[in-house]
């Protein structure tokens, strides 16, 4: 038992877990969380009764925590359940690794108990025991959390989201109870409390603000509680060390704690010396750039900030899915003119430069109600001809991306059987969350589709600022190499949309770029322009994130949007879509249209088998031509060759000084040429010692007046030479003690031994005399030294002392001592006030 | 940069004296050892006691010869010299003198005691009761003695050189920490090493060299040598680090009593004077380090833990001097 120390870790870990209120909404997920501390707490008591008691409450916990297969259908459920509970009872007698089984076994079977209780009670057995419906219930909630943590944060509480957060507050209150109280090692408890901290930061988590500082202030407060709890414990535990002193008078017995001082000075120091550790070693080192100490509002400016990226990210879930076994993913009918065109879009990402990444872009959550959908299809207006297309789909299996529907673009009403309510729509990019996992879903949905013409494509209209500001800037790594290669590519094309279609032309061209799911791609922030120029081998993932990073160089505004294509004909008008047709494949905005898909992926056999080219971009001529303005653009054949005089006249709406365009071509922060830098960042490194040491030299030498200052300065000279030389002087030494040391130690020729001790004379007698010696010979004693005691060391000597002179590491040292010492008024401060404060009650209350 | 002059000695260094004193320092202390051979450092520092106008406990096992430095070092020097064996029947009287009435000129007439002398040496201190002790120490501090209403003062050189029995400490009234403040140093002296061992037995085998020892300086040469210490120049550094080492016996933790104000003057004098016998008219810190211990020790009281964990005040007073760094660079 220890009631206090187990009070203090609880509240600790309760108050950590306040950091994670910048990533949920809400409070409800907070009271499970801390109801699943207090359960944490008591199971801790619990496995700490003593012998026939603690037994007895384990037993019944494993008990209940197995009830499900107690009350399984199977004749081996029961017995697997009632030989688990015999086995941690045994075990909770046995010897050390049994009883910590038995101790896990108790935490973790309270923390289900109490999560089922919680989140599943309604399909319990009176409220609190569990049964197979209420495991099953409670195994589902998870994957609905998973699937909304790909929203940016905060995302909204349900119900799995409050599971996942109190289960894993949860298991940071068992790790915490284990190490404080049971191990007595609260400081390592600190670890898993910084888990709770570390979430938010590891999040998409973009601004840092006031209230979660506060958050992780308090957080830090219960820590610190935990660890002087702790030591309060153990002096209560030991008593009390006493040390005899006589006091000053007017000094106060009461209260009078060991000289510390020492040990707090040391304290000190080795805080410092991590802080500035920790702060200038992500500095200096490129590759861990994942501080957001001075970036973290992540505008791309930041130097080193980012790996290769998002390919772990959504899109690298693409990858996972293309490589895998096909599976099914859902069947459709729909009423499209062309269905083996209508991709259905799941996630709609955006570039995030800070992370050179393609991330869900933050965007606010509107409710649908009735079966009319909430959001405006961004920039389509009714000058463009859009058919109405009506979907029905029936989910199977792990369909999409977890918990958003596979919808055709736009989607506009949406009707789903068995689920009317509880759709969550994303303005702006349109994509549906439904909460809970879309297993075997059956929902039709209506959509725009949209059919310009190229004329309506190439028009002059401006891209709404917004748009241009949020989609239309590429600032990572290579932009201006990048630039130039999309320039290269489009040279002649007079539109923004005839440098897209140029653009997919040669993605798509035979020759240039080849489809494989296993690309070979350096893992860092150059691999876009290793893709584009040498290795140019990849999959949708690559040629998706290509295209859209060229558009936007070429001020086109660009987006991924990840889902699958039109999948293949089954019977009956009846379409497949199996996770072998998952894609990403970029948008294009263009203005009165909106969002346009285009297809830089390599289709067919020797690509990814359905993807296909939207109607508007088929055509390799499509792009200069224009002079059949009037006529969509549903066949090749249909359109006319190319007409340069658009661009003669200027025809296109890029380079005509709009806002926001034309002012990219040399985004900062990219290209930070890191190969010249850092070579010469450790050139100038290796020589700063010694620069350091041959400039103080010489200004010691010039800063030397009079004959104790050449006194001074000869000694000082010869005290760092030889620190150089690794015969360094203690601080209590005196000037004969070191020389008479020195001489000793070091077999110096006679002429360098009387050189040493004139010089400690010359020092002594300026030091310590009324007057001191003429100073004349001195500089040449001191050369005669150095040249001693470097021919008497070795090889491996000298060269550190010229490398790295022990001498100038030393005032580095000293200056951090210094610094440390800084603090000393805290040692006199902190305890006189705390006295005083205690004076101050005891008087009150007496 | 020093450039602090000491009180004394903006007085030309009297260069010639200083000399004359490391000459007259040098014939007594080689007096001095032909009868205590082997220990020139324990004689070093009577020396230095002598010259910087202070006193000296001994404190040692019987035999080794504390009397006999004591004496040798009074009978090189042409001065007076009385012995005071101290038992617990000594009287404060016995040492100071009494006034008695002189039945001839009928009138009281003072009768000095035994502490009339330039050097008194008062052996076995601890078994005198406290009130005699306290008589001879407040004289070793005033340098005169007060009987009845009438003050005497003591001729210079005045040096008390006591000794100490620390084994047999039955019946003795050991010196509390007051009354060893007073005392410049404590020594002890120590077996002799073989070879001196050896020595001793062939020069004391058959006659005392005490007997054959001759002044070779006169109380007035010491008065004078007394007068050219004093100019021995300390530099603000110097006087900075003694105070240091005073102030970190008082904040060390193994120790419960520090060293005092006196013991910092104490230091400071002793210094001058250990620098003089090195024929040096400044005192360098490894003159103070070389005293510390002999200087400071005796008037350091240990911790409870220290004296569980037997760290001994001059073990202690070591670890201070070896980490206490010099002022300045």
């Amino acid at each position: 038992m220890n009631p206090r120390l187990t009070t203090i870790a609880a509240i600790a870990v309760c108050t950590a877990s306040l950091s994670l209120s910048a990533l949920i909404r809400g409070d409800g997920w907070l009271i499970a969380g801390v109801g699943a501390i207090a359960t944490v707490a008591l199971a801790g008591v619990a496995t700490r009764l003593p012998m026939p008691r603690g037994t007895v409450v384990t037993g019944l916990v494993v008990l209940v925590a197995a009830a499900p297969l107690l009350a399984g259908p199977s004749w081996y459920g029961p017995l697997a359940a009632l030989a688990l509970v015999a086995l941690v009872c045994v075990c909770t007698v046995g010897g050390k690794l049994p009883r910590s089984l038995a101790i896990l076994a108790t935490y973790l079977g309270c923390l289900l108990i109490y999560l089922n209780a919680v989140f599943a009670s309604g399909a319990s057995l009176a409220v609190v025991i569990p049964t197979h419906h209420s495991m099953s219930v409670l195994s589902a909630l998870p994957g609905q959390a998973f699937s909304a943590f790909h929203f940016a944060p905060p995302i909204p509480e349900y119900k799995g989201v409050s599971l996942t957060a109190a289960a894993g507050i949860g298991l940071v209150a068992t790790a915490v109870d284990v190490l404080a109280v049971r191990l007595r090692h609260p400081a390592i408890a600190g670890l898993p409390l910084l888990v709770l901290f570390s979430v938010p930061v590891a999040s998409n988590l973009k601004a840092f603000t006031i209230g979660q500082g506060f958050a992780f202030a308090v957080g830090l407060a219960g820590f610190l509680m935990l660890l002087s709890s702790d030591g309060r414990e153990r002096l209560r535990m030991w008593g009390r060390l006493v040390t005899f002193r006589y006091l000053r008078p007017g000094e106060e017995e009461v209260g009078r704690d060991p000289d510390t001082r020492e040990i707090a000075a040391s304290g000190r120091r080795i805080g410092l010396t991590a802080i500035c550790l920790a702060i200038v070693v992500p500095l200096i080192v490129p590759t861990l750039g994942a501080h957001d100490l001075f970036g973290i509002s992540g505008d791309g400016s930041g130097g080193g900030a980012g790996g290769a990226g998002g390919l772990d990210g959504i899109l690298g879930q693409v990858q996972q899915k293309l490589l895998a076994k096909p599976a099914p993913v859902l069947t459709y009918t729909t009423t499209a003119k062309s269905p083996a065109q209508q991709y259905f879009q799941v996630y709609v990402l955006n570039y995030d430069a800070a992370r050179n990444e393609w991330l869900p872009s933050a965007s606010t959550l509107r409710a649908v109600a009735g079966s009319r959908l909430p959001a405006a299809v961004p920039g389509l207006t009714n000058a463009i001809r859009a058919a109405t297309v009506q979907t029905s789909v029936v989910t199977k299996g792990d369909a999409s991306g977890g918990a958003y529907l596979p919808v055709p673009y736009a989607p506009v009403r949406l009707s789903v059987t068995g689920a009317p309510t509880g759709w969550l729509e994303l303005a702006g990019s349109l994509m549906l969350y439904g909460g809970d996992e879309p297993n075997n879903l059956r929902y039709t949905v209506t959509s725009r589709e949209a059919d310009p013409t190229a004329a309506q494509l190439q028009t002059q209209a401006l891209v709404p600022s917004g748009i241009q500001a949020d989609y239309g800037s590429y600032r990572g790594p290579d932009a201006s190499k990048l630039l130039k290669i999309a320039r290269k590519e489009t040279a002649g094309a007079p539109t923004a949309y005839a440098e897209a279609v140029d653009l997919q032309r040669w993605f798509r061209s035979s020759g240039a770029f080849s489809y494989t799911l296993k690309p070979k791609l350096p893992d860092s922030r150059g691999w876009l322009l290793d893709f584009l120029t040498k290795d140019r081998r990849g999959f949708c993932q690559q040629f998706a994130w290509a295209f859209a990073v060229l558009a936007r160089l070429l001020n086109i505004p660009a987006q991924i949007a990840v889902g699958y294509t039109a999948g293949t004909p089954v019977s009956n008008g009846r379409w497949r879509v199996t996770t072998a047709d998952a894609h990403a494949w970029p948008e294009l905005y263009f203005p009165n249209v909106g969002w346009v898909r285009f297809e830089p992926t390599p289709g067919g056999s020797a690509g990814q088998g359905t993807a296909t080219v939207p109607s508007y971009a088929v055509s390799p001529a499509a792009g200069k031509s224009g002079t059949n303005p009037g006529a969509p653009l549903p066949t090749p054949s249909a359109t006319a060759p190319a007409g340069r005089a658009n661009r003669a006249a200027g025809n296109r709406f890029a380079r005509l000084g709009q806002p926001g365009r034309g002012n990219a071509t040399a985004p900062p922060g990219s290209g930070f040429p890191f190969a010249i830098v850092l070579p010469v960042l450790v050139v100038l490194l290796a020589a700063a010692p010694r620069a350091v040491r041959v400039l103080s030299r010489r200004k010691r030498w010039l800063a030397a007046s009079g004959d104790a200052g050449l006194a001074h300065a000869a000694w000082r000279e010869t005290i760092d030479d030889l620190a150089d030389f690794g015969l360094a002087r203690t601080p209590s030494e005196s000037p004969r003690a070191f020389v008479r040391r020195i001489a000793a130690e070091e077999a110096m020729s006679p002429a360098a031994s009387q050189a040493l001790a004139r010089i400690g004379a010359a020092e002594e007698r300026a030091r310590y005399a009324s007057s001191a010696p003429p100073g004349a010979g001195l500089p040449r004693d001191v050369v005669a030294v150095r040249r001693a005691v470097a021919a008497s060391a070795t090889r491996s000597q000298r060269l550190r002392a010229w490398l790295l002179p022990a001498s100038t590491l030393t005032a580095v040292g000293r200056g951090m001592q210094r610094a440390g010492g800084a603090l000393n008024w805290l040692d006199m401060s902190l305890p006189s006030a705390a006295r005083q404060l205690r004076r101050a009650v005891t008087s009150r209350s007496a | 940069m020093v450039t602090d002059t000491d009180q004394h000695a903006d007085a030309a260094l009297a260069s010639p004296s200083l000399d004359e004193l490391a000459e007259v320092a040098r014939q007594v202390s080689a007096a001095v050892q032909t009868v205590i051979s082997g220990k020139p450092e324990a004689v070093r520092l009577a020396l230095t006691v002598l010259l910087a106008e202070g006193h000296i406990l001994i404190e040692d096992v019987p035999g080794v010869g504390k009397t006999q430095l004591a004496k040798a070092l009074a009978r090189s020097i042409d001065c007076s010299v009385r012995r005071v064996q101290f038992t617990p029947d000594l009287l404060p009287s016995d040492i100071t003198g009494v006034s008695a009435f002189n039945q001839e000129l009928r009138e009281f007439e003072f009768k000095p005691g035994p502490i009339f002398a330039n050097i008194v040496l008062g052996d076995e201190i601890n078994r005198a009761s406290p009130k005699t002790q306290s008589a001879l120490l407040e004289s070793m501090e005033e340098r005169q003695v007060t009987v009845d209403g009438t003050t005497y003062p003591l001729d210079r050189p005045f040096m008390v050189i006591a000794t100490q029995n620390p084994v047999e400490m039955e019946g003795t009234y050991p010196l509390p920490e007051a009354q060893r403040d007073r005392f410049m140093t404590r020594i002890s002296i120590g077996y002799p090493d073989r070879d001196s061992e050896l020595a001793m037995l062939d020069s004391h085998g058959s006659s005392s060299p005490l007997d054959d020892l001759k002044p070779v300086a006169h109380a007035s040469d010491v008065r004078a040598l007394v007068l050219a210490v004093r100019d021995v120049h300390v530099s603000a550094a110097i006087r900075q680090y003694i105070i240091d080492l005073v102030n970190a016996t008082r904040s060390a933790a193994e120790l419960r009593l520090g060293a005092s104000p006196r013991a910092a003057l104490h230091l400071l004098r002793a210094s001058r004077a250990y620098a003089a016998l090195d024929e040096r008219d400044f005192v360098i810190p490894d003159d103070v380090q070389s005293l510390a211990v002999p200087v400071l020790a005796h008037r350091l009281l240990p911790s409870a833990e220290a004296m569980v964990s037997r760290d001994m005040p001059y073990q202690v007073l070591s670890a201070i001097v070896q980490r206490l760094p010099l002022p300045g660079r």
